[in-house]
């Protein structure tokens, strides 16, 4: 299973958000620091 | 999330966006940010495309899919990785704030 490592390039993805707008990690880099959390599930 | 709601401005003024990745679908992530008045960005993942890129851990003896965190600096590196061992293996924020000053004085120390 492939995984996040540390100090190595974060893998890119894109996705929808729920209001439609389309997101790539790539959108902030230069930009902001992101805090990528993966929600166990919001039961 | 109410943990991270409620340090909201704090990410902020590290110069932090918050994303948030689950299985759910868009008009579940839309009811529960809504209901719980949520500022950072939700993205829904009902095919589990990015779950699985990353590899967060579903375990089906500890209640499903285990938390993960991971902290991106600017150039897109990953700066921090925690995946959760059980259900409440979730990282202080303070903890996680701290790291993202240093990124920040480091990333300032660069220009």
């Amino acid at each position: 299973m492939s995984r996040a490592e540390l100090n190595k390039p974060a893998p890119n993805f894109t996705l929808t958000d729920f209001n439609g707008r389309e997101i790539s990690l790539t959108d902030f880099q230069g930009k902001k620091n992101v805090l990528l959390v993966f929600n166990r599930g919001f039961f | 999330m109410a943990q991270l709601r409620q340090d909201y401005d704090k990410f902020t003024a590290q110069d932090t966006e918050i994303v948030v990745v689950g299985p759910e679908d868009a008009n579940f992530f839309s009811a529960y940010w809504r209901d719980h008045k949520l500022s950072f960005i939700g993205l829904p993942d009902p095919t589990h495309s990015v779950l699985k890129l990353y590899g967060q851990e579903v375990n089906l003896f500890k209640f499903g899919r285990m938390p993960a965190q991971v902290a991106i600096d600017k150039q897109g590196t990953a700066r921090f990785v925690h995946y959760g061992h059980d259900a409440r293996d979730i990282p202080a924020n303070e903890e996680i704030l701290e790291l993202l000053e240093t990124m920040n004085e480091e990333s300032h120390a660069s220009n």
